[in-house]
């Protein structure tokens, strides 16, 4: 199985959700830690399509993220339809957390850009990003319907 | 092989190019109101439609055609449908996309919004006929061009394969 979360750009809430679901972060982890998770805040620029992947989870399924711009809700709807055309052996998960990226943590991106910032802005959005935490892991149990 | 014509809300371009293709929509001269209003799913979709894959028919080769609506992604929408033929395990020479939005005029614009966003179709929708009409011809050439370029060459490969 594989599960590809989706966000913007595919390596902010996607990665932390990703990382959360294998165990790589929890709460009680302090947000500078969110850095040190694969591919968060890797992009260089704002194209989407960028598939990363973060790893496997202990009943050894894949995880990855996937930047699909504003339209994560209907990414997942062509997902679901395209994965039925495909008649697809292996089951693959599709969880849209682009919500979770509020306008705060978008501001960081474009920050991200000018190279003296990078670092900070990094940092802001990974604590503004542990904060959505809560609200990540809700939408990741609703789609895996635990 | 399938093919996915994609534009903006899945309800005029993109449906009236896969109709030419399957050939519910003349390609010699511009279809009249009725036949337009006749093809499935013209000027019918709604929001929650939006990002679902329809099946449209099949062309003469055989090969299945979809429309799809992808809103603001342009040809990025092709990038990211790519990730999950790959995650799937699929071949991606099975699919091809073609983006109609270039063949999108004004009034198609204005009607489309008009008909579907603020759901007035009866002013709408004699708008984005028009639109459909005026742009009609390219979307035949975009046909044509679609399967000269690639269903031909398919065809001609499928052949060369069968040799012995």
């Amino acid at each position: 199985m594989k599960i590809v979360y989706l966000d913007q750009l595919g390596c902010h809430a996607s990665v932390l959700a990703a990382s959360w679901y294998a165990g790589f972060y929890d709460e009680t982890m302090h947000s500078r830690d969110i850095l040190k998770l694969p591919h968060f805040a890797a992009h260089t620029d704002f194209r989407v399509g960028k598939l990363y992947y973060v790893g496997k989870d202990t009943r050894g399924t894949e995880l990855f993220t996937l930047g699909v711009g504003p339209e994560g809700k209907i990414i997942s709807i062509a997902a679901l339809d395209l994965f039925k055309l495909l008649e697809a052996k292996e089951q693959v998960l599709v969880i849209d957390v682009s919500p979770c990226n509020h306008f705060f943590i978008r501001l960081c991106w474009y920050l991200q850009m000018i190279k003296p910032l990078k670092h900070m802005m990094s940092l802001c959005s990974a604590y503004l990003l542990k904060r959505q935490l809560q609200k990540i892991k809700k939408l990741v149990k609703i789609n895996l319907n635990e | 092989m399938r093919i996915i014509y994609n534009c903006y809300g899945g309800s005029h371009s993109s449906i009236t190019a896969a109709a030419i293709h399957v050939g519910l929509l003349p390609e010699t001269r511009v279809a009249k109101k009725e036949e337009l209003l006749n093809v499935p799913y013209f000027d019918a979709q709604v929001a929650p439609d939006h990002g679902r894959i329809r099946f449209i028919g099949f062309d003469e080769y055989g090969n299945e055609v979809y429309i799809t609506s992808k809103k603001n992604l342009g040809r990025q929408y092709e990038s990211i449908m790519r990730q999950f033929i790959y995650l799937a395990g699929g071949k991606q020479e099975d699919f091809l996309f073609i983006n109609t939005m270039p063949y999108v005029n004004f009034l198609m614009v204005i009607g489309g919004y008009t008909s579907r966003r603020l759901g007035l179709s009866l002013l709408g929708r004699p708008i984005v006929i028009r639109g459909t009409q005026l742009s009609y011809m390219k979307f035949v050439h975009l046909v044509r061009l679609v399967k000269n370029k690639f269903l031909k060459q398919n065809m001609e490969d499928r052949c060369e394969n069968c040799l012995p």
